[in-house]
């Protein structure tokens, strides 16, 4: 599996509602920026990219996480891709969104004290045909079905592929 | 009278949201949150009368249950400031 991308809170580009807030958890040297979502208003944000020439499907994501206060249940992420062919497709990127059928990780047990890392993996086999030269969105959600309480901070997601 | 469904889930969601801001562990799940939050409510609805009672004459009287509740929040807010 080849790494191809990382994103961090710096590259999200959020929608007009529900999304997450970026957030400075570790105050003493603010170094570590991350996106804070809720526990109980389900947010999602996007990342874009162009997918690869060497592209080798599916793609994986990886999500990196810690919790906020939960220590106890589980996090559940959700990750969905729109794949648009430039000069082929005709998808109006003014004013529509087409991502595909959306991609659910195992919903992961989180570690028993909040602040330790934590990263999930999510193959997305809903892919929406991606390809070589595509412009591509992943929008990530952290599912209000997480059982987990409190907020969750995401502190990167690596998007892996089968090359 | 107890609250309803939506204001129990808006105090659930706001504490968690509270605690998260400042980084304070919750050690139980959300469902067995929304339980202690059900739980406090019903307990509340059964004991309101009893500590009406226990308010003594003139105030019990002369106090409107909307004071009365404020007297409380504030001895409560206290109690938890100081943690006794």
């Amino acid at each position: 599996m080849a790494s191809r991308f990382v994103f961090d809170a710096s590259n999200h580009e959020p929608p007009a509602a529900t999304f997450p807030s970026p957030a400075v958890i570790d105050a003493t040297d603010e170094r570590r920026r991350v996106l804070e979502f809720s526990g109980t208003t389900q947010q999602n944000t996007s990342f874009a990219v162009i997918v690869p020439a060497d592209f080798s499907a599916n793609f994986t994501a990886e999500f990196f996480y810690t919790m906020a206060s939960g220590t106890t249940g589980n996090a559940q992420w959700r990750c969905e891709i729109e794949a648009v062919t430039p000069n082929v497709d005709t998808l109006d990127l003014d004013s529509a969104d087409s991502y595909a059928t959306a991609n659910d990780a195992a919903a992961d047990t989180v570690p028993g004290t909040a602040g330790h890392l934590a990263s999930v993996s999510d193959e997305l086999t809903n892919g929406d045909s991606a390809a070589a030269g595509d412009m591509i969105r992943f929008r990530v959600t952290y599912l209000t079905a997480s059982t987990a309480a409190g907020n969750a901070h995401l502190h990167r997601v690596e998007i892996r592929d089968a090359a | 009278m107890a609250l309803n469904n939506q204001e129990r889930t808006e105090i659930w969601a706001r504490f968690q949201d509270d605690e998260s801001k400042i980084r304070r562990s919750i050690d139980v799940d959300k469902s067995d949150l929304r339980a202690a939050v059900d739980a406090m409510d019903d307990w509340w609805d059964t004991v309101e009368a009893a500590g009406n009672a226990a308010i003594p004459q003139p105030a019990r009287s002369a106090l409107t249950g909307r004071q009365k509740k404020y007297l409380f929040m504030l001895l409560l807010q206290t109690r938890f400031n100081l943690e006794v």
